[in-house]
């Protein structure tokens, strides 16, 4: 026992002595380390090769797993900074949107000659109270007073009902209690527009006899004293045409020119220009899709005539 | 042979998997585990074989001679305390502990032996030493039973020679 363990040290000692002067000849550069290690590399090369050809197909895999805390960290990171792109672009887009509505009003404003006061809607009358009313960001110390118009890009929105300083509550064109005096385009037959609660108006026509059309164009009469409409104002565009039998007065369905539904920035026109623009508001009329014809020349086939031959037979 | 094998299964699959904190040695835990497992000049010399194996790798770039001297040594020392075992050696948590013990000195005396021969290999090193501890106590409890069953079939081909 004792001898296996003095030759065990003994054996151990020879190996560190082997091992230092190793180290000194790779030290000192006499031990040709970079052969040796190019020797080993060619025999470990054909394992290198096999356990790679068996690994390659799972490392992909391994390395998922071990990186996922990682992969969520950076998922996590990601779908934030997502969100706050997205919330940038919707800001960038309502900015655009706005910009775009507020150039559309002034563009009718200018056309009309009205003197107008931008305002942004900043509430919407509740679902539960039946009314369709806004509440704008513009009131009496902007010059606001009851029974002002409001107009969009395309045309007549509301009416202002109250006015408190620095806001004031419109009754939307679409409300049931809304009643607007209308004149049609170019014929300049009267009626009046009146909300029905849904997204399309009423029209009656005061004459009975009149001409009425699908696509024909309706503006504001104008009241009196330009209270609460002002004339030449666009409404809407026919859309339907009720024809009623014997009825005294005739109807029709009216599109609002503006999507009641949609809209941000207004403009309450605070004094008129001394002219009716007339029609000059509206919008250019859309040009009429020409109908294809297809013209078919049919050739009819001749019958064929008993030949010689057939009668042989 | 089998360490060889051992240290290319280590370099071409274990190294190359992002393991947190420090990649885990089975090269080391193989060599250890096995010179616990062995008698000592025997566990000196394959311990001297492995190092040198690690030493002339074609990844490796410290001195030729380094891991050698310090696994024979270690691998002595390790078989020395194995001897002394006996009884619980081939117990799975025994194993564990030495082996993580016998790595944690393995690394320490590679630093600094490395700092006594001028070695590049130091600080950097050291870095690694806790992570590597960890992996081996998290793996040995794993191979070990492998290594047992290998050692046990190496002895009987041995004896079968004999």
């Amino acid at each position: 026992m004792g001898n296996d363990k003095a030759r065990s040290r003994f054996f151990l000692s020879a190996l560190l002595i082997t091992s230092l002067l190793l180290i000194t000849l790779d030290l000192r550069g006499n031990l040709p380390s970079e052969g040796l290690r190019k020797v080993s590399a060619k025999v470990s090369s054909p394992f290198q090769t096999l356990f790679n050809s068996i690994y390659r197909p799972v490392s992909t895999f391994t390395g998922d797993v071990f990186s996922l805390g990682r992969t969520r960290s950076k998922i996590s990171n990601l779908q934030k900074e997502n969100a706050a792109l997205k919330e940038e672009l919707s800001r960038k887009n309502a900015i655009t949107n706005e910009v775009k509505d507020l150039k559309s009003v002034i563009d009718l404003a200018g056309a009309g000659r009205y003197k107008i006061v931008p305002a942004r809607i900043i509430a919407v009358g509740s679902a539960a109270s039946f009314s369709r009313t806004i509440q704008l960001d513009v009131g009496s110390a902007d010059g606001i007073k009851k029974d002002m118009s409001i107009i969009a890009g395309g045309g007549l929105v509301a009416r202002i009902l109250s006015v408190s300083e620095h806001s004031s509550i419109a009754l939307l064109m679409d409300d049931e209690t809304f009643k607007v005096g209308v004149r049609l385009e170019s014929s300049g037959t009267l009626g009046v527009v009146s909300g029905t609660g849904g997204s399309d108006l009423e029209l009656i026509l005061l004459d009975s006899t009149s001409d009425l059309r699908v696509g024909q164009r309706v503006v504001a009469r104008g009241s009196s004293n330009s209270q609460p409409f002002l004339p030449g104002v666009p409404v809407g565009v026919i859309t339907e045409v009720n024809q009623t039998a014997g009825a005294l007065t005739k109807s029709a369905v009216v599109k609002p020119f503006v999507d009641l539904n949609r809209i941000s920035v207004v403009a309450v026109i605070v004094s008129k220009s001394k002219n009716d623009p007339r029609d000059a508001l509206l919008p250019p009329s859309p040009k009429p899709i020409p109908t294809p014809t297809v013209t078919i020349f049919v050739t009819p086939t001749p019958v064929p005539s008993p030949s010689n031959s057939d009668v042989k037979q | 042979m089998l360490a060889g094998l051992i240290l290319t299964l280590q370099e071409v699959v274990v190294s190359r998997i992002a393991f947190p904190f420090a990649n885990p040695s089975i090269f080391l835990i193989f060599v250890i585990s096995w010179a616990f497992l062995e008698d000592q000049w025997l566990a000196a010399l394959q311990g001297f074989l492995a190092g040198f194996i690690l030493d002339i790798s074609p990844l490796s770039v410290g001195i030729v001679g380094h891991w050698a001297f310090v696994l024979a040594a270690i691998s002595y020392g390790v078989s020395e305390l194995g001897v002394q075992l006996r009884g619980s050696r081939k117990s799975p948590l025994t194993l564990t502990v030495v082996v993580t013990a016998g790595i944690f000195f393995t690394l320490i005396f590679f630093v600094v032996s490395g700092s006594l021969i001028n070695s590049n290999q130091g600080y950097g090193f050291m870095q690694t030493v806790p992570g590597v501890v960890f992996w081996s106590l998290v793996f040995t409890p794993l191979i070990s039973p492998l290594i047992i069953v290998v050692k046990r079939a190496a002895d009987g081909v041995g004896k079968s020679l004999e």
